[in-house]
């Protein structure tokens, strides 16, 4: 009998140690939890207040840490402590979905411009215009005009950039050396950096027997679509209901970009994002490569030449993307009070000022401290052209009007791609392009 | 039945109960849920709308579209070229997906079952080291696909990957030869990852690369297990090593060709770590498999329904491939 009573037992103990794990609590949104000093009456009534960003490398991820450490300091007499949660950048917006489908995704968290519509048409973030609208200290004007108004829909606010980058052309001082090829800068403080120029230099750059090219980019939206507002198009029409790389202006810009593939041969073909393009300008063979100041650190550590960025030629029109990327709040929040006061601090200038030294992000906040930490941060020794696209610049588009993923990523890419390795002519590829994208978009 | 067995069997259940449980919570009820949503319009975050077929039709049906049927026939278009424009499938994406998946999995077989099979044909001797080789060509079956994926990123490089400098290599030496009849053989450079010709290719060697391994050990405990005095007898009758091979190996070893075979289709079937870490899909979609296009719906696009409604027909489609296989083995399974 004592041996049934311990199977029994066992099976017991067994499936209840089995429930206990795998079903056990995911973390909380925000708990109340008591403030580590000293135990008051105060502390017991403290929020935490969870928020989450990608940080590229542990450096970045430090910096964070002891900004939210340093928050939590100043704003515990307000009853607030935050809890930094980063999550790697592989799976980043998988494991964010997850969350904010299961309930548990952070109070603040930051996203990538783009996914801004997504998921407020899915209603998972919070309109902070409430709270602007109530808060007296919080200005809309304080931040870059571009990234706000792409933030705003009827009305409503999803939420505060904090950070931006220019797309700027990286390029390798050595090389331009070795063959005797005008600098960038020198044409841009000349008026010069045009895009016949940037062909011209291009092809001296190149020599193919020595696996040497004058250019390379990463292949996703940001470096080809540059070339479709370079020459006065645009990715989608006015009200962006339907496709716009059909415009006329697109396809010149296409092709421009096209013919530097296929015809003049000056750059190898470009790998997956963030692949092959990167990699082999850091290895020395590629002159000149466009990005976003996110590729500065992996420069800084890395590059063993010479290296600077100027803006992006001037084309038909002069043109460069404004990515940003916001906090957004999650419309979960059992604190958003809290969470408002949290993320208004994350966006202030004394905070993006620390994360701007680091190198990686320029300040979404205009403010001037915020705007010289960045530009102290070197190298590059010139850090202007990163700001000064900003003028000018085509703000990431988040598409309130469609799926990003179905419309750009599934229905542009792979006919872009076409193009890149010459498979499709450009006309070809932007009708393929149009015709699939086009049923995707929402009618008004 | 007896208390004492009553009780027996209560044990058994009580032993039973906590993988039943993970069964259960972990695999049944998702599969289940699953099945309703492939029915719904459900995006993950807002409650599911039941829209009955349409995430079916959605994949599997076609556009009829006579006004452009008559458009291409007036422009002096072919008959052929008027069909293509006449029906049009509705997701012409789920079916680029399934033909890439179809090809990625006759590749990987072709690649992987019979190389696999000469592998272990080769090492079932009884040579000095041959554990060593043996042991040597299973690593890449308990390596991690994340980090072999790096390595394959170095060999297919374009510029600088050892793949093509192994092809220029052999230009070069080929080119020594053809020089004295006036012609060089160009430096190949392959864009093996970023090239959609070559790109799904490069996958299926991957993958074949990454599988083979394992096929080759159930090859070779197959190959053990054959009666020695089969071939004794065959040799006393003067059959050479080929008809051996022929008549007593492969007969002797269809029913583990067979299980190879069908567990193989299965798991290709299903691929989907390779083109998720490689290319993501790309270039121009060239290896977006049907399970990588379910997951980038499902969890990407936000339209959970729909990549319910693909992972069902990915079952169904296994299932109809793996009970064909079974029917079409009474033909050449031998069994004892």
């Amino acid at each position: 009998m004592n041996k049934r009573y311990f199977q029994i037992g066992f099976a017991v103990m067994l499936i209840a140690v089995f429930l206990l794990t795998a079903c056990s609590p995911a973390a909380p949104v925000a708990t109340e939890q008591p403030a580590a000093p000293v135990v008051t009456e105060a502390a017991k009534e403290m929020v935490t207040i969870r928020w989450r960003t990608r940080p590229d490398n542990q450096q970045e991820q430090d910096v964070y840490q002891k900004i939210s450490d340093d928050l939590s300091a100043q704003l515990a007499s307000q009853g607030i402590k935050l809890q930094y949660d980063p999550a790697p950048v592989t799976g980043y917006l998988d494991k964010l979905t997850t969350e904010f489908s299961a309930g548990n995704a952070p109070d603040i968290v930051w996203i990538p411009g783009a996914s801004t519509a997504d998921y407020s048409s899915l209603g998972v973030i919070s309109d902070l215009m409430p709270f602007v609208n109530k808060d007296s200290s919080f200005k809309i004007s304080d931040y870059y005009d571009a990234p706000m108004k792409e933030l705003q829909q009827d009305g409503k606010l999803w939420g505060i950039p904090r950070d931006i980058s220019t797309l700027v052309m990286y390029y390798n001082k050595d090389l331009f050396k070795k063959y005797g090829v005008d600098d960038p800068a020198d044409l841009a403080a000349k008026g010069e950096w045009t895009c016949e120029n940037f062909e011209r230099v291009a092809k001296e750059l190149t020599h193919e027997d020595e696996k040497i090219y004058g250019f390379s980019m990463s292949n996703w939206w940001g470096p080809w679509g540059w070339f479709v507002y370079a020459f006065g198009g645009n990715m989608f029409n006015a009200d962006r209901t339907a496709c716009g790389l059909s415009d006329p202006a697109s396809v010149e810009g296409l092709q421009f970009m096209s013919d530097l593939f296929n015809a003049d041969k000056v750059a190898p073909p470009p790998g997956i994002e963030g692949g092959v393009g990167e990699t082999e300008f850091l290895s020395g063979s590629i002159a000149m490569f466009p990005n976003g100041r996110w590729m500065t650190p992996g420069m800084r550590e890395n590059a063993k030449f010479n290296w600077a960025v100027v803006e992006m030629p001037k084309c038909a029109a002069q043109s460069t993307w404004l990515f940003w990327g916001p906090y957004v709040m999650n419309a979960k929040s059992k604190y958003p009070d809290q969470a408002w006061t949290v993320l208004k601090a994350l966006t202030s200038p004394e905070v993006q000022a620390q994360v701007a030294a680091l190198g990686t992000n320029i300040p979404s906040n205009k403010a001037q401290s915020a705007v010289d930490a960045f530009l102290n941060s070197k190298p590059p020794e010139d850090n202007q052209p990163f700001i000064a696209g900003a003028a000018y610049a085509q703000a990431e588009i988040p598409l309130y009007t469609g799926n990003w993923g179905d419309i750009v990523s599934g229905q542009y890419q792979p006919n872009i791609d076409n193009i890149l390795y010459g498979k499709a002519t450009v006309e070809e590829a932007v009708k393929a392009a149009c015709e699939g994208a086009n049923p995707l978009f929402k009618k008004p | 039945m007896t208390a004492n067995q009553r009780r027996e069997a209560l044990d058994g259940f009580l032993f039973l109960l906590p993988n039943f449980l993970g069964f259960l919570i972990f695999f049944a009820v998702p599969l289940v849920v699953s099945f309703y949503y492939s029915f719904t319009d459900y995006n993950l975050f807002q409650p599911p709308k039941f829209i009955g077929l349409q995430n079916y039709i959605t994949a599997l049906g076609f556009n009829i579209d006579t006004q452009a049927y008559q458009a291409v026939l007036a422009q002096g278009g072919s008959i052929f070229e008027a069909i293509k424009e006449l029906i049009t499938p509705k997701d012409p994406t789920f079916w680029l997906a399934l033909g890439n998946t179809f090809k990625y999995a006759i590749g990987v077989l072709v690649l992987c079952i019979m190389p696999a099979f000469f592998l272990a044909w080769l090492l079932n001797s009884k040579l000095r080291g041959m554990a060593i080789y043996r042991g040597m060509f299973y690593i890449p079956v308990v390596a991690s696909i994340v980090g072999s994926a790096l390595v394959w990123f170095w060999i297919y490089n374009r510029d600088s990957g050892v793949l093509n400098i192994t092809l220029a290599y052999l230009a070069n030496g080929l080119t020594n030869i053809t020089q004295y009849l006036g012609f060089k053989v160009p430096e190949p450079l392959i864009g093996w990852l970023v090239d959609s010709d070559y790109s799904l290719l490069s996958l299926v060697i991957l993958t074949s690369w990454a599988t083979i391994g394992y096929d080759m050990v159930i090859f070779l405990a197959a190959l053990q297990g054959i009666p020695r005095y089969l071939f004794e007898a065959a040799t006393v009758d003067g059959a050479s090593r080929t008809y051996s091979l022929f008549k007593i190996t492969i007969p002797m070893m269809s029913a583990t060709i067979f299980f190879v075979l069908v567990t193989n289709t299965i798991a290709v079937l299903q691929i989907f770590s390779e083109p998720y870490i490689m290319t993501q899909g790309g270039p121009a979609n060239s290896t977006l498999t049907i399970v990588y296009y379910l997951y980038q719906k499902g969890f990407q696009r936000f339209q959970m329904g729909y990549g319910a409604s693909l992972a069902w027909l990915v079952f169904a489609l296994i299932f109809v491939i793996t009970t064909l296989q079974f029917r079409l083995a009474n033909r050449w399974v031998y069994e004892e």
